[in-house]
């Protein structure tokens, strides 16, 4: 019940079915605006004034910000406000792949070191690393062909040893996991997953032509989803992937550890704080906190001493990337031991493989930066620039999945839109063609 | 002197520091590699600054200008923007863009920044990639010292990245130059060794309580763009139409104002719409801070471009209009095939329709809203 007659009852509706962060202002000063979050699928309710505000809505799983004028008025209850035009075309620039191309050949020239091991097939194939990954790299570029139809096919592997050279394999236990199509659209509820393992996962979706997207795959204990959807392109049909943490609070942490809200995130309505409370949850969550605190000029909690305080599971770099953060700002200055103990856990890190979070690429690359230019030990100076080139090197074949961290692999054998068996666990497989994709084969 | 623009206050300020560098002796012997845009660019921003010395959300303070003109004899280049207020030189001369100056000017600039204050940094130059892929923008004595040929640049990443560990409330940092990948520079596991101005330490970097806003008007390992006549270069002129009005979002009680969010997402699509430049590439060389706020703008205006599907069709059409059905109707009255317009960001809808002679062909109407930041309109049959 509302006692002023002036103030309603509004329902907003995002355009997807994703938590968005939506901030309404006021277009006189005496309107008081609102900053929301969203339930799971994209609906807020609050109350307003009649009169015009300006929404912005920001969807927190890519950090696409649209911007509506809405005018409220009485004789509604509810008062329904549905955002967007309907239909609404998928925006090409979602895809960030064809823009990159002539960057990832510059690098594949001009790189002296290896960019980066390939985890899969290097042990199998040869026990000469550097020769390997040089031939490579160096090798033939790939051709921008444009095709009509594409093969594609996404997979699912485990890291059986911990992100040493050669651990990952197909990931079998699959019970529960039931990928489905929805229009243009596969998802994949990985909430749903019956058997959670302590090691790493990583989704890999290929296609005919195109190098392969990778991601690894964090297990919040709220679930998350992979949504991978047909877009077109100049070069043909494609696929984006975008990841959805379906729980608004974890998503609105998230987008706030690429880019800090004003004023923090407890003060936008609908944002549940106490889950900070319950630390050790899974290790993704807390780290996905601990990423957005840091950024926001905090200090991050953590469960636990040291890097990696989850002895459930195995470790990941981001943790170690937040800790090396953390011994940083618990000293009052800088010393030689507090760089060397820096730098060992960043080198820790890497050796990790890559990250889960964007945001944690970032940080590893600042803290190296800072201790390459401002060290007082020479060599201290010369492993960290050499480590920050690691890092930036593994980055830049990054594509843009929201906060997620996800990446292309250039290996040539992979590009045929299947992908190996004994390495790749297929979830769906199928062709796309201009206007639908064709599943072929999914698991039941 | 390189201070051009002094007005000290106890409140929060705006200072800025606006490097044009397009005279390069040791880079080429002929000239070839000198570029006309460059300061062209650097004067354009300064003279943004100054008009708006007001509408910053923390008034301008300070700037400070290094220009390396090629149009003019080195040494004896000018600010030429006329007459400027609290200008503390004698005269209109300033200092060249070499590493001596860069950190005798950064120094001042730096000196000045208290907490609260805003920091303004641009440069348009050559710009390499160094071995760690950040983004190094070189200067005017690039190369002209052979035991360290490339330590005459700034790593613009590194400053972005370093210039928070100030305690300003908002750190902006700009770059208009290429990220080409040059093997010698590359293959070095030290890079081009460029001097920092500002070396936090690792327990300074977890000290920061704000990021920078920084963007680059290039991706890793390609090119940036000028004309050849003398105006600024491409993303210069799309950031300049970004600040000026059209990277804008509703605050209240501010009114329409200029936020990093905006300006970092923004420029590709106001360089398409105001430009007529579909291809302009941008890059953001840190992690953002999601709305600090630059200035305020009272009245912007957002461009609108309308092409057809096929584009030479355009000039064929008797009539192009936008209506807004309440009596605001835009009509394209040149031969270009792009036409181009701006309107109120009152989130009116416009309907957009083309007539051909014969109604052959024939394009649908497409609605558009008058939202910020720019308007896209393509007219499909």
């Amino acid at each position: 019940m509302i006692d002023d007659p002036d103030v309603h009852n509004v329902r907003i509706v995002g355009l997807a079915h994703v938590p968005y962060h939506f901030r309404l202002i006021g277009m006189k000063r005496e309107l008081s605006g609102a900053d929301l979050l969203s339930n799971k699928d994209g609906v807020a309710e609050t109350q307003l004034q009649a009169g015009t505000f300006l929404c912005y809505a920001e969807d927190l799983t890519t950090g696409a910000l649209t911007t509506t004028k809405i005018d409220i008025v009485g004789g509604l209850d509810p008062f329904i406000v549905e955002l967007g035009e309907k239909p609404r075309r998928t925006p090409v620039t979602s895809n960030f792949r064809p823009s990159r191309i002539q960057a990832y050949e510059s690098f594949r020239t001009a790189s002296a070191v290896p960019i980066d091991i390939d985890e899969d097939l290097v042990p199998v194939v040869s026990p000469n690393l550097a020769e390997y990954a040089a031939k490579q790299f160096s090798s033939a570029t790939t051709p921008l062909t444009s095709r009509l139809e594409k093969r594609f096919s996404i997979g699912l592997s485990i890291d059986l040893t911990s992100a040493r050279r050669g651990g990952w394999r197909a990931f079998q236990r699959v019970e529960g996991l039931h990928p489905r199509k929805d229009g243009n659209q596969i998802i994949i509820d990985f909430g749903s997953l019956a058997f959670r393992p302590k090691e790493r996962l990583r989704l890999s979706v290929g296609i005919e032509g195109d190098q392969v997207w990778q991601v690894n795959v964090p297990l919040f204990e709220t679930g998350l989803n992979a949504e991978i959807a047909l877009v077109k392109s100049g070069f043909g049909p494609e696929l984006a992937l975008r990841l959805v943490a379906p729980d608004p609070s974890l998503s609105l942490v998230l987008a706030g550890s690429s880019g800090s809200y004003p004023g923090g995130l407890e003060r936008i309505s609908g944002f549940q704080s106490d889950r900070r409370g319950k630390l050790d949850a899974d290790p993704w969550t807390d780290l996905s906190w601990a990423l957005a605190d840091i950024r926001a000029g905090a200090v991050p909690r953590l469960p636990g001493e040291g890097p990696w305080p989850w002895n459930k599971h195995d470790p990941i770099s981001d943790g170690y990337v937040v800790w090396a953060w953390m011994i940083a700002a618990s000293a009052d200055k800088t010393s030689l031991s507090l760089d060397q103990r820096c730098l060992n856990t960043l080198v820790q890190a890497r050796k990790l493989g890559r990250p889960y979070f964007s945001a944690t690429s970032e940080l590893a690359a600042e803290m190296l930066e800072a201790l390459a230019l401002s060290s007082i030990d020479s060599a201290i100076r010369a492993n960290a620039k050499y480590e920050a080139a690691i890092w930036s090197r593994r980055g830049k074949t990054k594509l843009k999945t929201g906060p997620f961290y996800a990446w292309e692999r250039p290996e040539r054998n992979l590009q045929a839109g299947k992908l190996p068996t004994g390495n790749y666990r297929t979830l769906a497989s199928g062709r796309l063609r201009s206007d639908t994709l064709d599943l072929e084969k999914v698991l039941e | 002197m390189t201070t051009i623009y002094l007005r000290l206050a106890n409140a929060p300020q705006t200072h800025a520091f606006i490097i044009g560098c397009g005279r390069f002796p040791s880079l080429s012997a002929n000239g070839s590699a000198d570029r006309l845009a460059t300061t062209a660019g650097a004067r354009a921003i300064v003279r943004f600054l100054l008009d708006r010395a007001d509408r910053l959300i923390a008034p301008l303070g300070s700037i400070e200008v290094l220009l390396s003109d090629p149009a003019l004899v080195a040494g004896q280049d000018t600010l030429s923007l006329g007459i400027v207020d609290h200008d503390p030189r004698v005269d209109d001369v300033v200092q060249p863009a070499n590493e001596a100056n860069y950190h005798t000017a950064g120094d001042r600039w730096i000196g000045r920044c208290r907490p609260g204050d805003h920091m303004f940094f641009y440069i348009a130059s050559h710009g390499v990639t160094d071995s760690d892929t950040t983004a190094v923008a070189v200067l005017e004595d690039i190369r002209s010292i052979n035991h360290r040929p490339w330590a005459q640049s700034i790593n613009i990443t590194q400053l972005a990245s370093a210039l928070p560990t100030l305690q300003a409330d908002g750190c902006w940092v700009f770059l208009d130059a290429c990220q080409e990948v040059i093997p010698a520079i590359f293959q070095q596991i030290n890079g081009a060794q460029s001097p920092a101005l500002i070396t936090p330490d690792i327990t300074a970097l977890t000290r920061r309580r704000t990021s920078s806003v920084s963007l680059a008007g290039s991706r890793l390992g390609t090119s940036a763009w000028a004309p050849t006549d003398g105006a600024p270069p491409f993303f210069t002129q799309a950031l300049i139409e970004g600040l000026s009005g059209a990277s804008v979002e509703f605050s209240n009680p501010d009114g329409w104002v200029v936020t990093g969010q905006q300006i970092l997402f923004t420029l590709g699509r106001i360089a398409n719409a105001a430009l007529n430049n579909t291809d302009l590439q941008t890059e953001s060389l840190t992690q953002f801070n999601r709305d600090v706020k630059l200035l305020r703008v009272p009245h912007p205006q957002i461009p609108v471009v309308v092409r057809t599907a096929v584009e030479s069709h355009m000039i064929a059409a008797v009539s192009v209009t936008a209506n807004d059905g309440n009596g605001r109707i835009f009509t394209k009255n040149d031969a270009e095939m792009a036409w181009r317009f701006r309107v109120d960001p009152d989130l009116t809808r416009y309907t957009t329709s083309a007539q051909f002679p014969g109604g052959n062909p024939s394009y649908q109407d497409q609605v558009f809203t008058a939202a910020p930041p720019a308007q896209i309109v393509e007219l499909v049959e």
